[in-house]
């Protein structure tokens, strides 16, 4: 088991071209799992491709167990890794793709055979082990692939986008399966996703990237219930953080024509960081507005009239795209029978908005 | 590099650069840069703890002809130097090359070549290796087992960073000629896309233009170059992710987490910006040719640097 620790990291391929990873520090407890998670370009491989070795760290330590290991090669840094492909030797039995890098390491064949059968029992596998990959379906395969990496003990896995290549349904029922894996083998797991819901799903703690840049660290509920800016906002959760222009008076915010009493403790740290007299940008979360009801308390204060574009009813919940004050906003409700150009009534969950610098795009409350 | 201006320093006469510029080159430790250059230290001015240090940050370089079996010296002197094999079977007249280079590669040779059998099966001829970390798998001109598969396995079963250039349809007459082509090719790709692991042949046709028309462009298109060089970053990487989901508003606006209509406004600024719009095939060809053409020049300035410092 290994605690990873990467020291203010950084990465350029080249010096006319920018840093492709910018001082990522991040101490990475033993047994955790950590996801790495951003858009196309973020560098989240280039840092996992560090950790193995493949890529030299431009400036900075990087220690497994207390160990620098920046000069380390890959072979002898403990890890196991698996790729979006399933990697597998066509034209090998199952037994013989998952054997194959323990044989060019000189195992011996009665500790081999140990292991491959203890990772095929784990995964599952055991009556395919003299099947060829051909003969296997999408998900076995995979299984396959992560039994390789299974069988060299290793001190920590590290997975890039390894799920990519599945199909939407084989992809949910493989994430649960490397979740249970994770906790049964308790093996350090830094996983590379762009898919927010995957980071979501499996992650004790999530790193968000952005051009090189840790933008949040933090378990799934802080990123979810506090991001640290406008993009984090956006980019975790479906459908996203819905986003509004705001302007903070002493006693009051406004959104558009409406004033809104905020709960003290927002109001006063709002305050007292200056932005009296500012503009804002207020963020809310789809489910943390729902259909106005003089039931729940609701004033024509925290409520905003609009008209439903579309309606979606799935079943378990319903979503509303409308718009108030010109602004596009997303609502996610229990079922009702809304429709497509109904006026509604909504109110917002005032404990649940949150503030944004508008320059900065961090968050203020 | 800063890090060999070091060791110039360090070891003053001891240190050289290239194989070829050394009387007696088996008096050196040959070692191999990222950047794909060659130096050498003298053996007796190495203790056994600089050169573990030496391998742990370059990679060891070889100058000895690897032990060859017959049939692999055969294609070799084919590859290399144009000499046809005598006394040995028919050869193909069409066959598929897949060069490689690998990076931090510590295992046995013949390990590796034992994995890229076993991948590629019943179209594999051979594997000829040119020094102990590149060399190039002679392929039967059929089959389409993508290669990427091959780089992840290797990746995984042994720990080091490999990239590979596939050359389908190679006539193997005139082989020498073709392949140094092919070499000088997979060098540059590597140069300019360091983070990209695989490369297709034909995908490298505009770099290969790039490439030759370096010297004319530099005057020929020097307002157009102007343009794309002002654009910034941010454009040039909107344009990139553009163009990577085939014009596809909505994809790559996703892929580049902005709103579509974010992405719209960034086109038609470099639209007005450079007078091509990337909306349209035509100007996109000749934009992507001229975002490849001022990679090319950077990168081209920073090796001419390099060299005079």
């Amino acid at each position: 088991m290994a605690s990873i620790v990467l020291n203010h990291v950084k990465k350029h391929y080249a010096k006319s071209e920018g840093l492709a990873v910018k001082d990522f520090h991040l101490d990475i407890k033993d047994k955790e799992f950590i996801v790495l998670v951003g858009p196309s370009g973020c560098g989240k491989s280039t840092t996992l491709r560090m950790i193995a070795g493949l890529e030299e760290i431009s400036e900075g330590d990087l220690y497994i167990n207390d160990k620098r290991v920046n000069d380390v090669a890959p072979k002898d840094r403990d890890i196991a890794m698996v790729f979006q492909n399933y990697a597998l030797y066509p034209h090998m039995t199952v037994y013989g793709n998952m054997s194959f890098g323990l044989k060019i390491r000189k195992f011996k064949k009665s500790e081999i055979d140990k292991r491959v059968r203890e990772a095929a029992r784990v995964l599952g596998l055991e009556e395919y082990l003299n099947r060829k990959p051909k003969a296997l379906s999408g998900g076995q395969r995979q299984r396959v692939a992560l039994g390789r990496a299974m069988v060299r003990n290793p001190q920590v896995f590290l997975m890039d986008e390894p799920l990519s290549n599945l199909d939407a349904k084989l992809r949910v029922q493989m994430r649960s399966e490397i979740a249970k894996l994770h906790s049964r083998l308790n093996t350090t797991t830094i996983y590379v996703t762009h898919d927010q819901t995957e980071a979501m799903t499996m992650a004790d703690r999530i790193v968000i990237m952005k051009d090189g840049e840790i933008q949040q660290i933090g378990t799934p509920e802080e990123v979810y219930n506090d991001p640290a800016n406008i993009f984090v906002g956006g980019f975790i959760g479906s459908p996203p953080m819905n986003f509004i222009p705001a302007t903070l008076s002493e006693t009051h915010v406004q959104i558009g024509d409406h004033s809104i009493s905020l709960p003290e403790e927002k109001l006063s740290k709002l305050k007292k960081e200056n932005y009296v007299g500012k503009e804002l940008i207020a963020g809310i979360r789809p489910e943390n507005i729902r259909l106005a009801s003089s039931a729940a308390g609701d004033s024509s204060e925290n409520t905003f009239t609009a008209t439903i574009d579309v309606a979606e009813l799935l079943g378990s919940e319903s979503i509303l795209y409308t718009k108030i004050h010109e602004t596009s906003f997303i609502v996610k409700t229990p079922p009702t029978s809304v429709r497509n150009g109904d006026p509604v009534d909504l109110a917002f969950d005032l404990e649940k908005l949150r503030f944004f610098d508008p320059e900065s795009e961090k968050l203020i409350v | 590099m800063p890090i060999l201006d070091t060791l110039k320093r360090m070891y003053r006469d001891a240190f050289i650069e290239q194989p070829e510029s050394a009387e007696d080159p088996k008096a050196f430790d040959w070692f191999r840069t990222k950047d794909d250059r060659i130096f050498g230290i003298r053996r007796e001015h190495l203790s056994a703890n600089e050169r573990q240090l030496l391998k742990l940050t370059f990679t060891p370089y070889s100058i000895e002809p690897l032990n060859r079996t017959k049939k692999q010296q055969a294609w070799a002197n084919l590859l290399y130097d144009n000499v046809p094999p005598v006394n040995t079977p028919v050869l193909p007249q069409e066959i598929r090359l897949v060069y490689f280079v690998l990076h931090r590669f510590e295992d046995r040779h013949r390990n590796l070549n034992a994995a890229i059998k076993s991948f590629f099966n019943r179209s594999y001829l051979t594997t000829i290796w040119k020094t102990t970390s590149e060399g190039v798998i002679i392929l039967k001109n059929r089959g389409d087992r993508s290669c990427e598969e091959l780089i992840d396995l290797v990746t995984a079963d042994f720990y080091c960073d490999i990239m590979m250039l596939n050359v389908p349809d190679v006539v193997v007459s005139g082989l020498s000629e073709t392949s140094s082509r092919h070499r000088l090719l997979f060098q540059l790709a590597r140069h300019l896309f360091p983070n990209q692991k695989y490369f297709e042949y034909v995908h490298l046709f505009p770099l290969m233009l790039v490439h030759a028309f370096a010297d004319q462009s530099r005057f020929e298109i020097k307002e157009w170059r102007a343009r794309i060089g002002s654009l910034p970053p941010e454009l040039v990487q909107s344009i990139n992710v553009y163009f990577h989901h085939n014009f596809n508003l909505s994809t790559a606006a996703g892929a580049l987490y902005i709103h579509r209509n974010s992405l719209q406004y960034r086109l038609d600024r470099v639209h007005r910006m450079t007078g091509l719009d990337p909306k349209q095939f035509h100007d996109a060809v000749i934009i992507s040719l001229l975002l490849l053409n001022d990679h090319y020049e950077r990168w081209a300035a920073e090796q001419k640097k390099e060299s005079e410092s």
